[in-house]
């Protein structure tokens, strides 16, 4: 999708972008729709990877530029804007998730209601059909794959959306995240081997 | 390289991000081995697929919503004003030092208002007979207001109507007592002479809550001192609607008598007030005891637990005996001094009332009016030194020798190895304090008064320690321990000489 500035989840952190944040920081209150607009998508669909919730998503995403708004002064300068706008973001949605987890663990579970147990699982959506994985849609394929980043722990899922679906540098990850470049690659090959495990019954030779 | 390490340098190797050298060994492991070879087709399928997943759209007018946040918790931080202000950890901060602040500065200022031993040393009234009137020097205090047939005249120069000046703190106490001083002269009952040490106002208005007599039933016409006190603390010494007066029958052994019960309006002018008190100090010229009814009770419970009941419907005899004690006792025997700058406790021992006086130099007295709380600490250990073990005075030079005497007499009073009668032990160890006390190449020391026979062995250890003077007296002796003379506290050194004089009362 496109935003205006830059194409949501497939860019870099784009110069556009930087260059509201210049004007920004440099007192013009306008620049700052720019940047809203600018890093929307991306913010977003980082929240949504690792919330795994739209309306937490928005809530997630509204306040990171709030914050950024009125942090606006502690940025420094030493890395991009977007590197740490990244950071802004991994730091909400972390607090989010806490909280999160801590509702769940207090909220009542009915007996009557449906479990997911009985919900299938990743690999039985893909085997219903004609039988071979291979013949399976591309479609159904990414949903698979999306089930499979939903399904990572927080600390990898964010790696790997902000280097594979983002495309970030390893550098600019580890920034973000506030870990070593050593934990980053760390996290981003085991997150992949993950997915990859997953997904292994529906690889093969096959081009994809 | 093993497949072990090749499949953990795949995900490095997709992305381009291998050394070179690492690089040609991944590429000549995989060019072995198909295994690692598979794995890294599945790989890079994975990351192929990871790469393709659509992006989410995010909710439209997010700019606008955020534009309508970032206004909204503006107008909030504007409308909480002080409030927000109040609550910002910042304030709150601040506020609690303050708090903390205020909480220790009321502390310090009400300990040093109604904490009586810190008070009581700061007596200051000397009733002399009137022939030793002029050798009445300031023996020890810094100067001394004389009372004389109505007329006030201080050694320093203060005019007769002119009130000692008084404290921030006890402005009120001061004024009051000024008036009970000058309204006892008018009264012409008592006596020739009042010294009135000036030496603080609030010292002067805690004089009146405390006064210690001794009384020496064996002799006729013994000295009965007066022991008053009422509850101490300047709010007391303003509301004494209550004036009981006790009167010790020494020769006659009738004990203490109540002489009266006067109930007085809270509101009485303290001139009034000071003219009641007026004649009270006029019976007790005359050789009454006048004791508070709360003090002796105080004490005698605090010594002995069995105090002697009070006959409260005898006046006629106490009245007799006032006479009589007032006709036959000797001028020397009438005096009735409190100590300028002691402190005096009573102390019931079989049927005597003996008092326990400290008393310090002028110097120690300034200090102690200047309200150090080291000064405090020392006042503390040695009272507490002397009610413990019954010492009946020490009296040191200066307050670095007093300071002295307490650290000695706590040290000898922690060593465990004190004999079965609580006898005092010391060696130069436990003694610091004692050697500086001189100062320079001076002298300076203290005086101990204690009972012959009552602590063996104590006076050979303070010879280890100073310049012992032993002085057998007799019990009734009525003349005070004296301080070594105080030649020289320029500085703190061991190498001036210590003076301990022991006066041992005979019994």
């Amino acid at each position: 999708m496109k935003d205006g500035v830059v194409v949501a989840g497939t860019g870099a952190v784009d110069p556009d972008g930087e260059e509201f944040a210049r004007r920004f920081r440099a007192g013009d209150d306008k620049a700052f729709d720019g940047l809203v607009r600018a890093y929307q998508s991306r913010m977003y669909n980082l929240a949504f990877r690792i919330l795994h919730s739209h309306e937490d998503a928005d809530e997630a995403t509204q306040e990171v530029f709030v914050q950024a708004y009125k942090a606006i002064g502690d940025f420094e300068g030493r890395c991009k804007f977007g590197t740490w706008l990244y950071t802004v973001a991994v730091n909400i949605c972390r607090n989010r998730l806490r909280q999160t987890k801590r509702r769940a663990q207090f909220e009542v579970h009915s007996l009557d209601a449906p479990s997911d147990v009985s919900a299938p699982p990743p690999e039985a959506v893909t085997s219903k059909q004609d039988g071979p994985p291979a013949r399976l849609e591309r479609a159904e394929l990414m949903k698979l794959v999306e089930k499979c980043i939903a399904s990572l722990p927080a600390e990898f899922a964010e790696v790997v959306v902000m280097r594979d679906m983002q495309g970030m540098s390893y550098e600019e990850v580890a920034v973000a995240v506030g870990c070593s470049l050593g934990t980053v690659k760390s996290r981003i090959a085991r997150g992949r081997e993950a997915v990859k495990e997953k997904l292994r019954p529906y690889l093969g030779s096959r081009e994809i | 390289m093993s497949c072990k390490d090749v499949r953990c340098r795949l995900s490095e190797y997709v992305d381009g991000e291998l050394d070179t050298f690492t690089r040609a060994q991944v590429l000549s492991h995989l060019y072995a081995c198909e295994d690692c070879r598979r794995e890294l087709h599945y790989l890079e399928q994975t990351v192929s697929l990871l790469k393709g997943v659509e992006a989410v759209s995010p909710p439209a007018d997010i700019v606008g919503r955020v534009r309508t946040r970032i206004a909204g918790e503006s107008k909030r931080a504007d409308s909480r004003g002080v409030w927000y202000f109040l609550s910002t950890p910042q304030f709150r901060a601040a506020a609690a030092a303050c708090l903390v602040l205020g909480i220790c500065t009321y502390g310090l200022i009400h300990f040093d208002a109604a904490d009586p031993a810190s008070q009581a040393d700061k007596l200051a009234v000397v009733v002399p007979p009137a022939e030793s009137l002029d050798q009445a020097a300031p023996r020890d205090a810094g100067s001394v207001s004389t009372v004389r047939d109505g007329r006030v005249s201080t050694s320093d120069g203060l005019k007769a109507d002119e009130p000692v000046r008084p404290l921030a703190s006890a402005a009120p106490v001061a004024a009051e007592s000024t008036a009970h001083t000058m309204a006892r002269a008018a009264e012409g009952k008592v006596g020739d002479v009042t010294h009135v040490d000036k030496m603080q106002p609030q010292t002067v208005a805690k004089s009146k809550d405390r006064i210690s007599a001794v009384e020496k039933p064996d002799e006729p016409g013994g000295v009965a001192l007066a022991n008053r006190k009422t509850t101490a603390g300047p709010r007391a010494a303003r509301q004494q609607d209550t004036a009981t007066v006790r009167i010790a029958d020494a020769n006659s052994g009738a004990g203490l008598e109540e002489l009266a019960a006067e109930k007085r309006p809270a509101a009485v002018a303290p001139a009034s007030a000071a003219a009641m008190e007026a004649q009270a100090d006029a019976d007790k010229m005359r050789g009454a005891s006048v004791a508070g009814a709360e003090e002796l009770a105080f004490a005698s419970k605090k010594t002995r637990g069995d105090e002697p009941s009070p006959k409260k419907d005898e006046p006629a005899a106490e009245s007799a005996a006032s006479a009589k004690l007032a006709s036959g006792r000797p001028a020397a025997r009438e005096r009735a001094e409190v100590s300028s700058v002691g402190q005096r406790t009573g102390l019931y021992e079989g049927n005597e009332y003996r008092e326990l006086e400290r008393k310090q130099t002028a110097p120690r007295r300034e200090a102690v009016a200047r309200g150090t709380s080291q000064e405090r600490g020392a006042d503390d250990g040695l009272d507490s030194f002397v009610g413990r073990h019954r010492l009946v005075s020490v009296v040191a030079s200066n307050d670095i020798a007093m300071r002295g005497v307490v650290k000695a007499l706590e040290a000898f009073d922690r060593r465990p190895n004190r004999d079965s009668k609580g006898a005092l032990k010391a060696d130069a160890s436990n003694t610091g304090g004692l050697g500086s006390a001189a100062g320079g190449q001076g002298s300076a020391g203290f005086t101990i008064r204690i009972r012959r026979g009552e602590y063996p062995g104590f006076v050979a250890e303070l010879r280890k320690v100073g310049s012992v003077s032993e002085r057998v007296m007799s019990l009734n002796a009525e003349d005070e321990p004296r301080a070594p003379v105080d030649t020289g506290r320029a500085g703190i050194a061991s190498s001036g000489t210590v003076q301990i004089t022991v006066e041992l009362l005979d019994e």
